[in-house]
């Protein structure tokens, strides 16, 4: 009987007392440890989505995740909504401009057709 | 996936969790410097388990950024480094800390070494262990502004033979070392011995009588 209050304070604090958290995680970790340890990038990239649209407000989206979503989204070739995202972390987190706009340089030469041998990716389109 | 979450939680109640936190550090220097973002570098691994830096690199991002830091996204770090021919973590820690101002802009580079990462098995029972060392550098300088060393112990099959047995099923077939990572770092930026409240945080330059 005490193990199952135990186990109850315990679920209550996992869900509600994750105290003053500064913003809202989702999946991403979840996603990392998918890409970091079964390369499986289309799972990762479902995570980190689904990590988006639950933060109401942007100043909740943690550092970094709006940059490496756009990274995701440039390595399956969608350049152009790439470079939203990497926009979006340089707006919300001015610490990340310099990084951001040499990555939105590199992806606007590669969508240009040119090849600034960046970004060691796959070709855009593989899955995994 | 909430139930991940739950993990360190119940670590806590079902075992025998000792963390012990490194010696009082001086974080003047800390303070001259006040870094606003921290890239985390790929880890160097002194540990026999080769899944150790990958497991361990998907569990930095959050206990950091939660001090109030910009933490600039891991694995995107990760690719620009093996970009520029940089695939060893030690090759990586060898860089002038400036380099690291210069490619990414951060204030400050977490330089992390895993100590140990291992399970060992005795008759009765087991201990599963983490150990990582700690160093933060300001970019401008290179001046080390804090460092510590955290590990992370945890015990299983002390209790009745129910609980041994249980264990031991367990831990036979494979240790998992994401929860006692995460409990390590969840731990190691906190107050006293941790690494003060960052811009985002509300205790930003209010909390130095923690320490």
């Amino acid at each position: 009987m005490r193990a199952i209050a135990c186990m109850l304070v315990a679920l209550t604090c996992g869900t509600g007392c994750a105290p003053r958290s500064l913003y809202d995680w989702g999946e991403y970790e979840d996603s990392l440890y998918l890409r970091y340890n079964s390369s499986d990038f289309a799972q990762a990239e479902t995570a980190v989505a689904e990590t988006l649209p639950t933060t109401a407000h942007p100043s909740r989206v943690p550092p970094g995740v709006y940059a490496d979503y756009g990274f995701l989204l440039y390595r399956r070739g969608d350049y152009a909504r790439a470079i939203q995202f990497f926009e979006k972390e340089q707006t919300t987190y001015p610490e990340s401009s310099l990084l951001m706009t040499k990555l939105i340089d590199r992806v606007r030469q590669r969508s240009a057709g040119k090849q600034p041998g960046t970004l060691n990716t796959p070709a855009a389109g593989s899955t995994k | 996936m909430r139930i991940a979450a739950l993990v360190p939680l119940l670590f806590v109640l079902g075992a025998t969790l000792s963390g012990c936190a490194a010696q009082k550090h001086d974080l003047s220097v800390f303070y001259a410097h006040r870094p606003r973002s921290i890239v985390v570098v790929p880890v160097v691994n002194e540990s026999t388990e080769i899944s150790a830096p990958t497991v361990f690199m998907s569990t930095i991002t959050t206990p950091l950024a939660e001090r109030g830091y910009y933490v600039f996204p891991v694995y995107l770090t990760n690719i620009l480094l093996q970009d520029l021919g940089l695939t060893e973590a030690g090759h990586v820690h060898l860089l002038p800390p400036q380099r690291f101002l210069d490619l990414f802009g951060a204030d400050a580079v977490l330089l992390i070494t895993i100590k140990d990462w291992s399970t060992k098995y005795l008759v009765v029972q087991s201990s599963v262990v983490v150990d990582m060392s700690y160093v933060l550098k300001d970019t401008r300088t290179g001046l080390v502004l804090w460092e510590s060393r955290q590990p992370i112990v945890y015990s299983s099959g002390g209790g009745d033979a129910i609980t041994m047995v249980v264990s031991a099923a367990v831990n036979a077939l494979m240790t998992d070392y994401r929860p006692l990572a995460q409990q390590a770092n969840a731990m190691v930026f906190l107050p006293p011995n941790g690494i003060p409240a960052g811009p985002y945080h509300p205790e930003f330059q209010k909390d130095q009588a923690r320490f």
